[in-house]
């Protein structure tokens, strides 16, 4: 392994590590806690891994399109976000569907 | 192992994680997991592709990263408007 190589694996491990503790904190709370959790996901984890491809630069191809991956999911994470809470907040107060009734028929 | 590809392993569980909340729990939170697992399923393919040196494949994931967007609206849209 080359050096950028070995330097690549800080920012890969770090993503994955982000994107597998976002994974595992939708295991706690509520819906608004986990809500919560997708933020590191959609924010942190691309940017890093596009660090890991960006460094170890097997090519320029994969970099640009990296680029671009990185920054359609840090655009469409928080608008999820927030339209995901809006709609939880209408079905609970608006509409009156208690959580526990809100996923199954 | 490539360590790439071991990355690749550890965002699929994170996938399977995804899976079993989508499964077990109620439908809002079942969304979120779609969300977080649709995050994860793109970057997945991404670090696949760097892996075995195809830069093709992160065609696939960059497809999947901007189509789940208007995807997950349409679908809370439909939840939010019959629910």
């Amino acid at each position: 392994m080359t050096p950028r190589e070995i330097i690549a694996l800080v920012p890969l491990g770090l993503g994955t590590l982000v994107l597998l503790l976002s994974c595992a904190g939708l295991l706690i709370g509520d819906v608004y806690d986990r809500l919560h959790f997708a933020g590191p996901a959609a924010v942190f984890a691309p940017w890093l891994l596009l660090a890991a491809v960006a460094v170890r630069f097997s090519s320029s191809e994969a970099v640009i399109k990296m680029a671009l991956l990185a920054f359609a999911i840090t655009f469409s994470g928080p608008i999820l976000t927030h339209a995901t809470a809006r709609m939880v907040h209408r079905l609970r107060h608006e509409k009156g569907i208690p959580e526990n009734a809100a996923g199954h028929e | 192992m490539n360590p790439w590809l071991l990355a690749v392993i550890a965002l699929e569980l994170g996938l399977v994680i995804c899976t079993l909340v989508a499964l077990r729990g109620t439908l809002p939170e079942g969304i979120v997991a779609m969300e977080v697992a649709s995050c994860a399923g793109a970057l997945a393919i991404a670090i696949l592709a760097e892996a075995v040196g195809r830069p093709a494949w992160f065609d696939l994931a960059l497809a999947l990263a901007l189509m789940s967007l208007p995807g997950a609206l349409v679908f809370l849209t439909f939840v939010e408007r019959w629910r």
